[in-house]
């Protein structure tokens, strides 16, 4: 039996920590393992330091590091299994909820919302982040891991702008439009390079970039897509319809006026309305020539203060039958397409002819 | 990880936790070296544990709870006893009735018991 030294268990600590066994745990087990080794099988004629190297590779494959690795690999997904039994229970559960949510909306039943709610954030909130972690342990390759996360988290990002939309809620458009955007163009592209050059992975690489480009071109394509020519006309004939209604108010209201009942208020009334109005033909102009709503901001200057002063009057009234005008969809025209901004402009038009016909039958009425 | 004098790897992948577990049962407490002497010793060397798999996995079954440590110095260096929580007792018990269970129903599977019953 032979009696290791201090200086022979020290240069084996040492040994170990230079190879890679970086954990003081570990080291402690393989050095006393080590030691016995030598102490129980080694024969005395035999070179310490010789005996030693020749004992090692019973350790290894390749290289020593390799235990400290499967450690830390055991210890971090000490709950690998558990993660992968509730993802697989997270996507039935997606599966389940979204196609019982589409059918509840379908028939308008009740619950259908809650259904798709819970279907969206159980595939974004829990199987898509469970998938990026298992993903980043089977993946061998940093490029992999790095190129497989940055698609999984833009898939999190577009469902919950899917999520969003079905349900109306802010944002969805953004987190549609740029995840969608940076997934085409960005991540496709780079997948299909990061992994073309394997032979064993190019033909799945292949079909896999062919459909996530096409899925994701179509989602793209959808984004910038105007009203089908049917309701676009609708749109049109509804927006002739609310004009030439404003129109014809418009004209009874000035014969009103002319009554002797019209008093200042109601001439104070008609001017701050006409003021609005005059700038709303301005910007129904600038559309139909331009055929853009592009600008519109700028050209609407001027405009929020008219608009003050004539909600100002409309409350000191205090008549239940004055509606204010809304200055939010003027401050949002350049967002909208020109149909929609057009019937905005004629919504309000009307709204104008509607308050000052109340108001001007309403004082004639009474005396 | 194995090396497996009689053994195919495939064979004995997925016992070594309860070899480890089962032969603390045993004896109580054990460090490294000795767990994997005597697994030698049991089996006429037909299973040989290795050092690359045997740290990993009892570093494991300490973290989540099945196993706990003693440490105790020898000269300059320490030596880790592992011993089984009460927590290790009862896997130890479902691991080594699963492999029994496991095992008889290979074995009438592949019909190395004469049957009863059916004649």
């Amino acid at each position: 039996m032979h009696n290791l030294r201090d200086i022979e268990v020290d240069f084996i600590e040492s040994d170990l920590k230079s190879q890679g066994i970086v954990s003081e745990d570990l080291r402690d087990d393989l050095l006393d393992h080590i030691c016995c080794i030598i102490e129980e099988e080694k024969q005395e004629e035999d070179d310490f330091y010789e005996y030693y190297h020749r004992i090692l590779p019973r350790f290894f494959k390749k290289e020593l590091s390799e235990i400290q690795i499967e450690t830390n690999n055991l210890l971090k997904f000490k709950n690998f299994y558990i993660m992968k039994k509730i993802m697989n229970y997270s996507g039935a559960a997606t599966v389940v909820l979204t196609i019982f949510g589409a059918l509840f909306k379908s028939f308008h039943l009740q619950g259908a919302g809650i259904l798709i709610i819970l279907g969206g954030f159980s595939f974004s909130i829990i199987y898509l982040p469970l998938l990026i972690i298992l993903k980043l342990k089977d993946e061998e390759s940093k490029i992999d891991k790095l190129v497989h996360s940055f698609g999984l988290i833009l898939a999190i990002f577009l469902s919950a702008g899917v999520l969003f939309k079905i349900m109306s809620w802010p944002l969805a458009n953004n987190l549609m439009f740029y995840s969608t955007l940076l997934f085409t163009f960005i991540f496709v592209p780079v997948y299909f390079i990061t992994r073309f050059r394997h032979p064993e992975k190019k033909f799945n690489t292949t079909v896999n970039s062919v459909l996530m480009i096409a899925v994701g071109g179509i989602f793209y394509s959808m984004f910038d897509m105007s009203y089908s020519k049917r309701y676009e006309q609708l749109m049109v004939e509804d927006h002739i319809y609310m004009h030439e209604g404003a129109e014809k108010l418009r004209a009874s209201n000035e014969r009103l006026l002319l009554n002797e009942s019209a008093n200042t208020i109601s001439a104070e009334l008609h001017f701050k309305s006409e003021a609005i109005n005059a700038k709303i033909e301005e910007l129904a102009a600038y559309i139909t020539e331009n055929k853009t709503t592009a600008n519109l901001i700028q050209l609407s200057n001027g405009l929020d203060e008219k608009v003050n002063s004539y909600n100002l009057q409309v409350a000191e009234l205090n008549m239940p039958e004055l509606t204010q005008i809304e200055m939010r969809p003027f401050e949002r025209l350049n967002e909208v397409n020109t149909i929609l901004a057009m019937k905005v402009l004629a919504r309000t038009q009307q709204q104008l002819a509607v308050n000052e016909n109340c108001y001007l039958t309403k004082i004639i009425a009474h005396k | 990880m194995y090396i497996c004098l009689m053994y195919s790897s495939e064979l004995i992948k997925g016992t070594l936790k309860t070899i480890i577990l089962n032969l603390l049962r045993d004896k109580g407490r054990m460090y490294g070296y000795e767990i994997t002497a005597k697994v030698k010793e049991l089996t006429d060397g037909k299973i040989q544990i290795t050092e690359g798999a045997l740290y990993p996995t009892l570093h494991s079954l300490e973290k989540s709870g099945e196993l706990e440590t003693e440490k105790e110095f020898i000269g300059k260096r320490v030596r880790k006893y592992y011993s089984l929580t009460s927590q290790g007792q009862e896997t130890a018990s479902q691991k080594v009735n699963e492999l029994t269970d496991f095992m008889n129903t290979m074995k009438f599977l592949l019909d190395l018991e004469p049957k009863t019953g059916n004649a």
